[in-house]
Order: structure tokens, then sequence, then C-alpha cells
């Protein structure tokens, strides 16, 4: 048997392992809208802490990270950075938002936040933001899953025939179990990612360089030579030259804000079985956040290693292939990343469609919509519906979505100060929460659009964050208060 | 003492911070002041100016370089803090309202009590 065949066949089996721990937890489930997009609100320590954490690990984990690192060095830093403290908010958010969940039997951030400020329109209007965001995200997961099983196969497996098996499974899961098998699955997929960052982030500087300091080292050596400063933050931007700390720190801070802003993650504070539940899980995330260092490590490996790969996305496929390792090692590395563009894309797959379905068309069109039941079969049609589109782009298509991507982050961000007032501002209104949410909208596009315009090379969503508080504030003030009894539940929740 | 509520007709003008039910412990709030306090101090040593400062003073440590370091310590910083807070919100729980180890108020646990918790406030 070759090398190839018995690494895809450890993926193989891994992507059998995950449809099992997929499905099964959907046999306890109820079968409401809150146990198919809240799991009953049963969610336990185990399964929220790697919901979370597998979540944002995405296919970037295993191939952007590494290729940052590669390739702009210090500038990867800014990940751990923003990472750092952009679960804080949750600690106080998540639990507010969890009782109120309970309460009125919310299940997306949409809900709490078109309660609180007593607009439909926010809601369809945060539906659509959320549905531009995660198209491209969950493309995104898709490409990369194609990409891997293509190289680890050598092109005997097309990238759209790897990307419809890997995604088949995650419908299967998502579709019969909802939101308890992103759970369940995340954790394994998040047991498996940790175990094979840490063992390949270490063994790989080892094997190249003799060890994780002799490997700086080099890279420092080399430096001195006239390289680029590669290890001296802000590092390097996309085109090798010094990235500016401008650029840096307002990717940093912008980040930081849209870090629990992302709809699929907030919504996951309704899943908590509790308080303790989510704050503990805030409490752990850090541990799971460490598991970019070897991430990193693995792209510094190549620096010396493998120079001139390109594009940079590209240097763990070539590092696995150069180094001569056993298929087994090699099949588990490729079924690592794989779970890391799954454990992403089945929590995005399942959150675009509840969000489309709850916060879009049961806004616009209610009667389609129908009781409990009818809406679980709407959300199950909508995950299937999401998964095609997002197949056509990653295989179809030739939009760029890379820019549609990089734009989201900037959009999501702008809904942060809107989870700020609810809980903290009582005289935001809804009308300065549509001014402030559409304006930043606004100003982050036009930024995004013409970055040559911007003042100061800033990233876009800082102006688009400034002029939301600047809208939000001044059209709040200027108009009248909502319902004391609302501004009161959630003020005090 | 717990806190005097605002009234939402019409709501206040200004920010209301400490209206949950965890907010209205005094020790609880002190917590999260310093704890806020540290995350923003946090957040500025991620990024310029003193990130780079901060960078150019330390050493390396098991290897690593030392910009690597400080934004490892911003995690593991972060980690003690949010640990030393639940802590904190943990102790306070348990200690005057229930008299029991172990016994959280009611609403502290997102039993969907916090109506009633509110009322013997």
């Amino acid at each position: 048997m070759s090398a190839g065949t018995i690494a895809l066949l450890c993926c193989g089996l891994y992507l059998l392992v995950s449809l099992v721990a997929g499905i099964l937890p959907g046999l306890r489930v109820s079968k409401s809208v809150s146990g198919y997009v809240a799991g009953d609100r049963s969610m336990n320590l185990l399964v929220l802490y790697f919901v979370l954490g597998a979540s944002i690990f995405s296919s970037f984990a295993f191939l952007g990270a590494p290729g940052w690192a590669y390739s702009r060095g210090a500038a990867a830093f800014y990940i751990l950075g923003y990472g750092a403290v952009g679960m804080v908010p949750l600690y106080f958010f998540g639990p507010r938002t969890r009782r109120l969940g309970q309460r009125f039997g919310f299940v997306t951030q949409a809900e709490l936040l078109s309660f609180r400020f007593e607009s439909r329109t926010l809601s369809v209007l945060l539906a659509v933001l959320s549905f531009i965001a995660f198209i491209p995200y969950l493309t995104l997961q898709m490409k990369g899953a194609g990409f891997l099983l293509a190289t680890l196969s050598d092109g005997a497996i097309s990238e759209a025939v790897g990307a419809a098996v890997t995604y088949a499974v995650v419908l299967i899961y998502v579709l019969s179990s909802g939101v308890l098998g992103v759970g369940w699955t995340n954790t394994l997929q998040g047991v498996f990612m940790m175990v094979v960052a840490w063992g390949l982030g270490l063994y790989l500087p080892h094997r190249l360089h003799g060890g994780v300091g002799e490997m700086f080292d080099s890279i420092a050596a080399t430096v001195r030579e006239g390289a680029p400063a590669l290890l001296e933050a802000p590092g390097l931007a996309a085109d090798g030259t010094p990235w500016s700390w401008w650029a840096f720190s307002s990717a940093v801070v912008v980040s930081a804000f849209g870090f629990t802003a992302w709809p699929h993650l907030f919504m996951k504070s309704y899943a908590a079985a509790s308080d303790r539940v989510l704050r503990w899980t805030v409490v752990l995330y850090p541990t799971f956040q460490l598991f970019l260092v070897p991430i990193l490590l693995i792209g510094f490996a190549g620096v010396l290693a493998y120079p001139g790969v390109s594009p940079a996305d590209r240097i763990l496929p070539v590092m696995l292939t150069e180094v001569e390792l056993s298929p087994i090692l090699v099949g588990l590395v490729c079924a690592g990343a794989l779970a890391a563009s799954m454990s992403s894309g089945d929590a995005i797959l399942h959150a675009a469609a509840s969000i489309a379905v709850r916060d879009g068309l049961a806004q616009v069109a209610p009667s389609w919509v129908g009781d409990d039941a009818s809406q679980r079969q709407w959300i199950r049609g909508g995950v299937v519906v999401v998964a095609a589109i997002a197949y056509y782009f990653a295989v179809v298509s030739e939009v760029s979505i890379v820019a549609l991507l990089l734009g989201a982050y900037g959009g999501i961000a702008q809904i942060f100060p809107l989870l700020f007032c609810t809980f903290y501002w009582p005289r935001a209104t809804g009308k300065g929460a549509l001014a402030g949410l559409g304006g930043g909208l606004a100003v982050n596009t036009f930024f995004l659009v013409l970055p040559q315009l911007k003042p100061w090379p800033l990233h876009e969503g800082v102006y688009g964050l400034a002029a939301n508080v600047l809208l939000l504030v001044v059209v709040s003030l200027m108009t009248r208060p909502g319902d004391p009894e609302r501004l009161r539940a959630c003020t005090e929740a | 003492m717990a806190p005097l509520m605002p009234s939402y007709d019409p709501p206040p003008r200004g920010l209301v911070l400490f209206a949950s039910s965890e907010g209205r412990d005094r020790a609880q709030r002190r917590a999260r002041i310093v704890y806020v306090l540290v995350v923003v101090a946090v957040t500025l040593g991620v990024i310029w100016p003193i990130y780079p400062w901060a960078a150019a003073r330390l050493p390396s440590l098991l290897g690593l370089p030392p910009s690597l370091v400080w934004v490892i310590a911003a995690v593991v910083a972060i980690f003690f803090a949010t640990a030393g807070l639940f802590a904190l919100d943990r102790a306070s729980q348990r200690g005057p309202g229930s008299g029991r180890p172990g016994v959280e108020r009611p609403g502290a646990d997102g039993s969907g009590a916090s109506d009633e918790f509110r009322g013997e406030a």
C-alpha cells in the first residue's frame, strides 16, 4: 500500500469517527428549535470549551497562520494579541444573554438585539450582515478541506470532490443533530487539533533546526545579514516590506472588538447549561489560545529550510511532503487540518441557517415559517441551501472571496457597540442602534473599497467604529427611549 | 449593601454598569473595576507603543524571541486575571446570601429566578 493511500485512509477513518460523534448526540435532543439551535440549553463545560475554541480556529489555523509566520514573521503575533483579550466581553455579556434567552426564548444574537431595540429592521440587517460574513468564511473552510485532500492524494482526488466528501459528513451531522452535533464533533476535533499542533510544532523545529531556540537563532542570524526583521514586531506586510505599527495596532483592536461579536460564537451563550459553565469556558479559553504557538513554530520552521514557497499558505503541505514523515503521521496531520476546517465550518453552517430563518425569513414573512416544528424544518433546509451556496463559491465560481472575508471582520466589529449598549446603556434607542450600525458598516465598507482615502493607515474597522459610536450616541439622545420594562430586563439581567 | 436600582422611565442618560445581580455586591463591583483595568492594560500592552518598548527590553525565553514571549505573557496574564475574578465571583455567591458553602444565590446560577432575588435586594 502506498504512503499516500495510508495517509488518505487515516483521513477517511477520521471522517467516519466524526460522523458517528456528530450523529449520536442528536438522538437525545428535543425536536424543537431550541433543541436544534441551542441544544436545549444543556452544554457542559467540556463541550462548550471545545465549541468556542475549535470554532474560532478554522482552516486558517493550519494553513493561514503558518503561512503568516513563514512570510510575515512577527506580524502573525497580532493573532495572539487580540485573542488574549477578545473573549473577555463574553464573561460579562454571556451569562446575561443566557438568562435572557432562557426567559424569552431567544436562540440568536439578533433576537436579543431586536428585542432590546424594538426593531425588526435591525434583525433583518443583522441577518444580512451575518450571511454576507458567513458565506466567504464557510467557502474558505471548504476550499481548505478540498486543497488538503487533493494535495494528499497527489491530485487523484480533485479539490471539488475533497470538499464535497468532507462537507457531506458535516452536512449529515449538522442536519441530524444541530448544535449538539457541532458540539461533540468539535470536542473530538479540538482535542485532535491540539495534539497534532503541539506534536508537529515541537517536532519540525527539532527535526529541521535541532530545536526551537536554534531555529530562532538561525533566523535572527540571517536577519543580521541584511534580511528584513522577521522576528521583530510588527513584522512584515504582505509585500515583504515592514508592516506599520498603525496597521498592526488597529488590527489588534478591531479584531478584539469583533471577536465575541461573531454571531456563531455569541449565540453559543444560549447553549450553555449554566452561567458557571459559560464563565469557566471564558476563564479556560487562553489555554486553547496558546495552541497557536506551535502553529506559528511550524511556519517559522520553514523560513530557512524551504525558502521561496508561494503562496505562503502552502508551507505546511510543502513541509509534510519534503520532510520524510511516516505516512500515518502525515495522515494524522492532514486529519488535524481537516478537523480545523470542519470544526469552524459546521458551526458557521448551522449558525448561518438559523440566523437566516429566525432573524431574516421569520421577520419578513412570518406566515411562511409557521410554528416551532415548521421552523426547525426551515432551518434544516437552510443548512442545505447555505452549504450549496458556499460549495458553489468554493469550486465553481471564480469570484474572489478573500476580499469579502477581510471586509467582514471590520463589519462584524460594528455589532459590538450595540451589544454593550444592550446591557449597559439604557438610554440607547432603536433608531440610534440602526444609525450606528448602518453608519459604521457604510464607513467600514467605504474605506475597505477606497483605502487610499484613509486619513491614517488604520484598519477600516476603526473608522467604522468611530462613526458607529458617534451616531449611536447622538441619535439615541435625540430620539425617544424604549420600553422601560425591556430596558430593565436587559440592564438588570 | 445593594445599590439603588435606577428608574427606566425615563432611563438614566449615563451608563448603568452594576445593575445585574452580580454587580450589587461591593466586593464584586471592586473586583470588576480592577479586572477591567487589567484587561485595558493588557490590550495597551500588545499594541504600540508599549509592545515595542517591552519587547526591546525582554530576554529570550525557552528559545522564543522576546516579541513572542511578550504576547504569550499577555495571554497568560488574562488567564490568571479572569480566573481570579471567577474565584471572587464564586466566593461572593457562596457567602452572605446562602450561609452555606457551595449554595448559590438565586439568579446567580441562571435559574431564571433573578426577579425573585431582585425583590429581596
